[in-house]
């Protein structure tokens, strides 16, 4: 039942993030971005497992800061592997947007395309 | 007895009844007006109460959140010279009071409750972060931990500026 929730909201994330509809930002820890809402906030971070394979966590936050709940891309796969290829192109799309990846980019080639 | 008489012949418990009726209707209507009078006063009182009870609030969110930002001054200094123990005192410190002033303040709008609580998260997750690079030994980077301090302090401080704003404009308006 929660892995649904949980699947239910990284998509629902993929799908706000592709139309920056959420604003990502720089959370304090490395590698670390966050998103807030009104009364909650989510973290999505980078870390390992056990054997040291890369996990993608996201975190809920409530809204005195203390993490009520938190998942990584193995608890939404069922051994399936299907999370973790969209978990991953998330925390990067976070991480561009976080950065002003995008936003660079676009005004550096609007520059090249558009010199003085 | 002839006063009765003349009583009777002009009609006089007729009358007595009539004036009796108009002095009930109009004591009635008199009633009525006081009533619904008083009633306006009071509703007036209330709505005068509501409003200093809300510019109270106001100034006293307005506070809060000077305090805040001052804390987060404070915690941008502390960084600079590598106070972590009173860091972490001063990271709860200004939890407590961000916390507060959304308590205080439950008509901000919903962009400002963002703002709020991403700045609450960014400090939940700055605590966690000195607290774990303090016992592994490993000093964080207090250059990031300001830049992001730095942009929730100009996010406060826009809704700040909004907030007194709002509180003069109601302030005007109450004159």
């Amino acid at each position: 039942m929660a892995a649904d929730k949980y699947q239910h909201l990284v998509e629902r994330l993929v799908a706000k993030t592709d139309r920056g509809e959420v604003d990502w930002k720089e959370a304090a820890g490395s590698d670390t971005f966050q998103v807030s809402f009104a009364n909650y906030s989510l973290t999505l971070s980078v870390s390992q497992n056990r054997e040291g394979s890369t996990l993608y966590v996201i975190s809920i936050l409530n809204s005195e800061g203390r993490t009520v709940d938190s998942f990584s891309d193995e608890d939404l796969d069922d051994g399936g592997g299907r999370y973790y290829p969209i978990m991953g192109e998330l925390y990067h799309k976070a991480r561009r947007q976080a950065l002003g990846v995008d936003k660079a980019l676009d005004e550096i080639l609007g520059q090249l395309d558009h010199p003085f | 007895m002839p006063i009765l008489i003349w009583i009777a012949e002009n009609h006089l418990a007729d009358l007595a009844s009539i004036a009796g009726v108009v002095i009930s209707i109009t004591g009635f209507i008199v009633t009525v007006w006081n009533v619904r009078r008083s009633k306006s006063a009071a509703e007036r009182a209330e709505a005068a109460a509501d409003q200093t009870r809300r510019m109270i609030r106001g100034y006293e969110t307005v506070s809060e959140f000077s305090a805040a930002i001052a804390i987060m001054e404070e915690i941008k200094r502390l960084h600079r010279v590598g106070q972590v123990d009173m860091l972490l005192d001063r990271y709860a410190t200004l939890r407590k009071v961000l916390i507060g002033v959304r308590k205080l303040s439950p008509s901000i709008s919903e962009n400002m409750d963002v703002k709020i609580q991403s700045a609450v998260t960014t400090l939940a997750t700055m605590e966690d972060h000195v607290e774990k690079s303090r016992s592994e030994g490993s000093p964080p980077n207090f250059v990031r931990l300001n830049r992001l301090l730095s942009r929730d302090i100009d996010d406060l401080h826009a809704i700040l500026v909004d907030m007194t704003a709002a509180g003069e404009r109601e302030s005007d308006g109450s004159r």
